[in-house]
Formats: structure tokens, C-alpha cells, sequence
């Protein structure tokens, strides 16, 4: 009988291990789970979309069984999927469909072997609304690479609130306030009358949300811009008296002690558990604050309600403006099944796919008529025609100039910016926020002309004329010269 | 005479008589040394892969401009690295680093000092089990740590600040929200957090003390104070230095705990080199992982000017201790 030995055992053992360790390293081209996009006969999809887990987990069940190929759902932390992707990308291991957390303008994506063309059906463009694809943004030389899903129509800075703690405080919830003023009177009651919640949480330690806040509060103050740049001019002008009030604003109420101590390390998602425990009456936040709430205290999204975004003074038109809507979902250039991945996200076009995507109550869709019949709560349909009313079209350089898509590509960020030097006033860090703010006009004046230069040398036809839209016009919906 | 005329023994020569048996070790067949290869071999590999090739693969990567995003990067020669010395945030994070080290370290060597000579003490009951809950900190997770350091010091339903609310302040202290103290009570839970391992390092320092010389101290009159004084601590001095050099190495590795509890912030307060240059690979909108990598560069650098000083120092001091014997 032959008998093995400890050496011929390790040796036997170590040369199992180690080709299976050789098999698994190159799964690539295996169509096993783990492989390029799937495989033959499996599609994955991924995306960011907290508030939508659920739906779209049942959703991709409902499209294996409508296509007959498997479709595997998971979510992946907005934090992690820039990385994720990346990692996938260079490994050959892209999802079949994944949602756009990139942050590289669509040109950039498609020269780098990202993104396969979406050849939408005659059927799914007609149940979108006009004007839902923009050369440069979804489509290049008019092919379709990403569907828009959620509505351009919105801001981030709504004033969600506590409606027990509100009430208990003896204002309105139906008469939420709307100005700077009205707000910190509302504050201050609720400071009063509190029992055990501070009257509002900002998330703080959330830079880019708050960067995002201040920003929609200047324009509904009336800054003639977005992110600092002017629509008429193409300068940039953080130091403008409404970016500074809004700050200030905000400076006020923390040193009065009307946010919740500890905010300054807060994030946002942090901040929305604990209003959603109950630690705060107000939480400015974007409109996906309901579903997103839902989601980890369930039952607190019927104990809201919502006021619109605020302004310094009253009586007048409040408008805010976005661009043309960003592409939401891609197909992966590398998907073995094109067809399948594609019939996928034409889906999401459907009547359906849509009442559901509201229902999540995250960014409302593209079509936010269809969020009054949804199954939402109503401070969100509130919310959705408040939206319909005041955001309007903003003009955009790379939609008057695709080829400025390639200056995106070269910009690099600057640091600090906005949400920082907000966050550094509020803790005492930054003492002249004018000047901080001048300082960023520059920075981001420098960041632009050497990316315009690098764009240039690489043969893009742009200058900064591109940036200067003066026939802009306040209060309207942007309409481009042809 | 043989004898006469027989070669004089020298300290070379190998003795006289038979010849020794062959150190089979030393001849050891290629087949037996080719095993020491193969078990080397994951180590080998798993090291080259996932540390050589990393450190490698940053030198190239610094001279490029690269997202991430696409296939290949461009080349751009030391532009990274002139930009990341142009970067006030870079130097900021590079002097919040040191400061970092120079704080936690001293607290950590000699605090852990203290605490190691207590637990030494044979007289102390139950020092088995203050050694394993003094060393139960540096097996918990670092990132759990840092979450739950967030709750311990809330300002609002922290337990901290509810005592110190017990004890007449009122308003709290928001100690890792303010910009003011995040650093320092970062630099406290770190120093907690890995106390344990320097203090081992201690007490296996003090088992290399000889009793006797105790006795025979004791025996010449001196207490407890001039024990330690005369006999303990100098003959601690040579660990001195390389517990030195290996809690100041480690303190250049704050990351794991620093990103969960502050970010980095509030205001880059806390950015501590290493979450820099994550910011920059990994968390930017757009990543610049040429930047990043000229700045983590740049940093092995200077970790490299403190590891050559405290080598310079473990040098001195052997070379006075020899002229000292």
C-alpha cells in the first residue's frame, strides 16, 4: 500500500491551491459570474440609487424572467462605486449596466472604451419627454450612450422638517417658512419649545452636499449663475453678496446655537439617521430625503413635511436653474450581451419602471408629472411641483460647445472649495469669508484656463467665449441660439 | 624528532584528529534546498504582488497624468511633484503628520514604560489579566474604533460629555468636530488604541533584566526608586531607542483610524498625510492618481530621512555604550 508522506502531502495540497488560485485569476472570458460583464447567458447590473435597492432588486428579478437571462441586481455605496468601477474597469469586469458615478464628461467615457451605444427604440424615445437627450451630455454626434432618468428639475436644499416637533412648537406645518427670517423665527421657537431635539442638523462634515446647498441658496437669492459662474459674463464670482449672505446665514444660526451640536462631523447620511431619530426639528436636504429617510427609520417618512428652498427676503419670484438632465444609466462597452443590457434600461422607460422610480421617493423622474399619481408621500409630491414651477433651464458651455467636454476632461478639482470654506467659517477656522471666497473665484479662474490651454494643445476648438451666454435671460428656460 | 619538525599549531588550522562529520545543513542537496524556495514562495510572491509592485508601480505612476478612468496615463515627467510642492494643502498635511507622530509617540513609549514596569512587578495581583485587557485595544478592529469613538465623543449623547455636562459643563465639548481639538483627541484614542503593543515591547525588555542585580541592589540598601533609577532604566536605554523607531514608524500609519472618525476634517484639521493622498487618488471626483502618487512619493521620502536619523541615533548609541565598557 503506498503511503504518502507530510512532504508529498504539502506538495500535492500546494499544487491543488495553487491552480485553483491560476483558474480563478483568469476567469477572464468565462462567462462565470465573476466575468467580463457577465457573460453569455448572465447580465450584471449595479448602481448607487440607496433609496431604490428594494424596487430595483425586484425589478431585475421581473427583467430575468421578461428576457430569460439571469439579471443580477446589486447596490453599491455611492462612496465605493467611483472606485469599484475603476477596479472593474481595468480588471475587464465591467457590470452589463451600471449607473454613472464618474464624473468624466461622456466624450472622455467613450474614448476610454467605457461605454457601448444605447440604440433606444422609436417606442421608449417617444415616452420620454422632449428634449431629454443633449448632444455632449448623453449623446455624441447623435448617438445615445446614457439614459437620463431622474428630472433636471430640482434643488438640494429644501427645508425638510420634524412635523410633531414643529407643531409642538406652534407653527404651521402647511405654512412652512420661506425666508431667511421666517426660518430663523421657526428655529428659535422650536428652541423653545423643544423637548429633548435641537431645532435643526446640518450635515456639516458633508462638504460637497453643503457646497451644493449654498450654491442653490445664492441663485434663489438671485446670483445670475450656477457654482459660482455667471450665466451673462462666463466669470466666476463666489464673493458675490448672495453666496455671502447665504453663508453668513447659516454662521448665524450655528453660533446661536440652533444646530445640533456635533454637526460639523456630520455627513449626510449621518445627519438624515438622526433627524429621522428624532434629534432635530429642520434638515435642509434635496428632495431625496423622504425615501432616503424611509430607509433607515421607517415609518418617519408620515411625520414630514417640506418647505421650499429659502431666500433673504420675500415677495418676490423664486427661481433656481439646472442643466439639461446627466445620463443616469450605461450599458458597459464590454458586455457580451448588448440586446439583453440594452432592453434592460429601456425599460426604465416604461409607464411602470417610472411610477416605481417615484415611488422610491429619491430624485424624482424624468417626467415629474408622473410623481402626483405615484405612491409618495405628500410633502414629496409637494416638493416634485414646487420643482415644476420654479427650477428652470440653465445655459450650459458644453451644450452650446461639445468640444468644451474635453476642458471638463482636463479640469482638475480645487481644494479647498466651497462646501471646505463653508464648513472652515462655520468652525472658525476661515475668518475673512469674502476674501476665501475671492480666492476661489481665482482658483477656479486658474483650473479653467489651463485646462481650456490643455485642450487646446490636444486640438479642441474652445476659447472662454464658450462660458458667456448675454442673452440670458433671469426667470426663463435657456434657449440656444441656432 | 617528529616533533620538532611538526608544524607549529595555529588558530587557523583546523585541530589535529579525525576528520569532523560534514554539517549536513550546510551541504544540504539542491533538492532539500529547493523546498526552502517553494514554502518561501508565497510570501515571496504575495509580497512582490501586493508590496514591491505597488511601491514600483507609484514611481511610474507619479510621473503621469492619469484618472484612473482611462487605459493609460500620459506622461508628464516631474510636473506631480512640482505641483504637489506647490500645494499649501500637501505641506499642511505633511506638518499635521509630524505633529501627529511627535505627540503620540513620546506618549505612547513612555506612558507604556510606566504601565509595563507596574505590570512587571511580581507583587501585582492579577497582572495577567491588566496585561490582556491593556493589550485588547490593539487586536479591535481600528475601523470599528473609530466609529465608535465617533458615539463615545458626540458632543450631544456622547458619554463624555454627558459626564462632563454631570460636572458642570454645560455647553460640552464638541472634541472631534472642532478644528481646535480634533487632532489632539485623535492623537489620545490612537495612543490608547495601540498602547498595548508598545508595552509588550517593554515588558519582553524588562524579562532581559537579571534578577541578581536587583537583589544585589536591594541587599546594598537602595529602594524602589533608586532601582529603578540605577538599574532598571539604564539597562532599559538600548530598547529605548528601537521601541523608538518602531512607534514612530507606526505612527506614520494613522489612516484606517483617521479616515472612519474624522474624515480628515473638520477643515483638513486632521489630514493626516496618508488621507491627502487618498483624497486625491480615490475620493476626487475626477482622481489624479499621478498627484497622488508624487505626494505619497514624496512622503516615503520623508519617512525615509526619519528612519536614516533614527538609525544614525541606534548607531551612536551602540558605539558610546561599547566606549562605555
Amino acid at each position: 500500500m503506498t503511503t504518502v508522506d507530510r512532504r508529498s502531502f504539502l506538495l500535492g495540497t500546494g499544487a491543488a491551491l495553487g491552480a485553483a488560485l491560476l483558474t480563478s485569476c483568469s476567469s477572464s472570458g468565462s462567462g462565470g459570474p465573476g466575468g467580463p460583464s457577465g457573460g453569455a447567458g448572465q447580465l450584471r447590473w449595479q448602481d448607487h440609487f440607496s433609496a431604490l435597492q428594494d424596487f430595483h432588486a425586484d425589478w431585475a428579478q421581473q427583467q430575468s424572467q421578461a428576457l430569460g437571462v439571469p439579471v443580477s441586481y446589486t447596490y453599491n455605496d455611492v462612496s465605493r462605486s467611483t472606485e469599484a468601477l475603476q477596479l472593474a474597469k481595468q480588471s475587464d469586469q465591467l457590470p452589463d449596466v451600471y449607473s454613472n458615478v464618474l464624473g468624466l464628461p461622456l466624450a472622455a467615457l467613450v474614448a476610454g472604451g467605457w461605454l457601448h451605444e444605447l440604440p433606444l427604440s422609436e417606442e421608449a424615445l417617444a415616452r420620454l419627454p422632449e428634449g431629454s437627450f443633449t448632444e455632449g451630455i448623453t449623446s455624441l454626434d447623435g448617438v445615445i450612450y446614457g439614459l437620463p432618468l431622474f428630472t433636471w428639475q430640482q434643488y438640494a436644499a429644501a427645508s425638510w422638517f420634524n412635523v410633531d416637533m414643529v407643531t409642538a412648537a406652534d407653527l404651521d406645518p402647511d405654512d412652512p417658512p420661506r425666508t431667511y427670517d421666517q426660518f430663523r423665527d421657526a428655529l428659535e421657537r422650536v428652541g423653545r419649545n423643544q423637548d429633548g431635539g435641537s431645532p435643526m442638523i446640518l450635515a456639516l462634515g458633508g462638504v460637497d452636499r453643503m457646497g451644493e446647498q449654498i450654491n442653490d441658496y445664492a441663485q434663489a437669492a438671485g446670483f445670475p449663475g450656477f457654482e459660482g459662474l455667471e450665466y451673462r459674463t462666463g466669470e466666476y464670482r463666489f464673493e458675490d453678496d448672495t453666496y455671502v449672505n447665504a453663508i453668513e446665514f447659516w454662521k448665524e444660526l450655528n453660533d446661536s446655537g440652533l444646530i445640533l451640536p456635533g454637526s460639523g462631523g456630520l455627513t449626510v447620511a449621518d445627519a438624515r439617521s438622526r433627524w429621522g431619530a428624532g434629534a432635530a426639528a429642520y434638515f435642509p436636504d434635496g428632495p431625496w430625503c423622504a425615501g432616503g429617510v424611509r430607509n433607515v427609520a421607517a415609518g418617519f417618512e408620515e411625520k414630514i413635511g417640506v418647505g421650499p428652498i429659502l431666500v433673504p427676503e420675500g415677495g418676490g419670484q423664486v427661481t433656481t436653474y439646472r442643466g439639461a438632465p446627466a445620463a443616469q444609466f450605461f450599458v458597459a462597452a464590454t458586455t457580451a450581451d448588448a440586446e439583453a443590457a440594452v432592453a434592460i434600461i429601456e425599460s426604465m422607460t416604461t409607464p411602470e419602471y417610472q411610477q416605481g422610480l417615484a415611488s422610491g421617493m429619491d430624485q424624482p423622474p424624468l417626467d415629474l408629472s408622473v410623481v402626483q399619481d405615484a405612491d409618495v408621500v405628500p410633502p414629496y409630491a409637494t416638493l416634485a411641483g414646487w420643482f415644476a414651477e420654479t427650477v428652470k433651464r440653465m445655459p450650459q458651455a458644453v451644450v452650446a460647445n461639445p468640444e468644451i467636454a474635453r476642458v471638463d476632461a482636463a479640469t482638475t478639482p480645487v481644494s479647498p472649495d466651497l462646501g471646505d470654506i463653508v464648513q472652515g467659517y462655520l468652525g472658525g477656522d476661515i475668518t475673512d469669508l469674502r476674501g476665501a471666497l475671492v480666492k476661489l473665484s481665482g482658483d477656479y479662474r486658474a483650473v479653467r484656463e489651463q485646462a481650456l490651454e490643455s485642450a487646446t494643445a490636444e486640438g479642441a476648438e474652445v476659447s472662454l467665449d464658450d462660458y458667456a451666454f448675454p442673452d440670458w435671460t433671469p426667470g426663463t428656460d435657456y434657449t440656444y441660439a441656432t | 624528532m617528529t616533533s620538532s619538525t611538526a608544524p607549529a599549531p595555529t588558530l587557523d588550522a583546523p585541530p589535529p584528529g579525525p576528520t569532523p562529520p560534514e554539517n549536513p545543513r550546510r551541504r544540504a542537496p539542491r533538492s532539500q534546498t529547493a523546498w526552502i524556495w517553494v514554502f518561501l514562495l508565497p510570501t515571496v510572491v504575495l509580497y512582490g504582488m501586493y508590496t514591491l509592485w505597488p511601491i514600483a508601480a507609484s514611481y511610474w505612476y507619479s510621473l503621469e497624468e492619469w484618472n484612473g478612468f482611462t487605459s493609460e496615463g500620459r506622461f508628464v515627467g516631474l510636473s506631480n511633484y512640482r505641483a504637489v510642492i506647490a500645494d499649501p494643502g500637501f505641506w499642511s498635511s505633511l506638518r499635521i503628520t509630524l505633529v501627529f507622530m511627535l505627540v503620540v509617540a513620546p506618549a505612547r513609549v513612555l506612558l507604556s514604560l510606566v504601565l509595563a514596569i507596574v505590570l512587571n512587578s511580581p507583587r501585582l495581583p492579577l497582572r495577567g489579566l491588566f496585561r490582556t485587557v491593556y493589550f485588547l485595544p490593539v487586536v479591535t478592529t481600528t475601523a470599528i474604533v473609530g466609529v465608535v469613538m465617533q458615539f463615545i465623543f458626540d458632543p450631544g449623547a456622547g458619554p463624555v460629555n454627558s459626564a462632563l455636562r454631570f460636572f458642570g459643563v454645560s455647553e460640552g465639548i464638541d472634541f472631534l468636530g472642532s478644528s481646535d481639538t480634533a487632532l489632539y483627541t485623535a492623537a489620545g484614542i490612537y495612543t490608547w488604541k495601540f498602547f498595548g503593543i508598545t508595552m509588550i515591547y517593554w515588558l519582553a525588555a524588562l524579562q532581559t533584566i537579571p534578577e541578581e542585580v536587583s537583589e544585589a541592589a536591594k541587599i546594598d540598601g537602595a529602594n524602589a526608586l533608586q532601582n529603578l533609577r540605577h538599574i532598571t532604566l539604564p539597562m532599559l536605554f538600548p530598547f529605548l531607542l528601537i521601541i523608538s523607531v518602531l512607534t514612530v514608524e507606526d505612527c506614520f500609519r494613522a489612516f484606517d483610524l483617521m479616515q472612519t472618525m474624522t474624515g480628515g476634517g473638520p477643515f483638513f484639521s486632521t489630514e493626516v498625510i496618508e488621507i491627502y493622498i487618498y483624497r486625491y487618488a480615490f475620493a476626487a471626483t475626477v482622481p489624479q492618481l499621478g498627484f497622488a502618487s508624487a505626494a505619497a512619493v514624496l512622503f516615503g521620502l520623508v519617512v525615509l530621512v526619519v528612519a536614516a536619523l533614527q538609525a544614525w541615533g541606534l548607531v551612536v548609541g551602540r558605539r558610546k555604550r561599547a566606549a562605555l565598557r
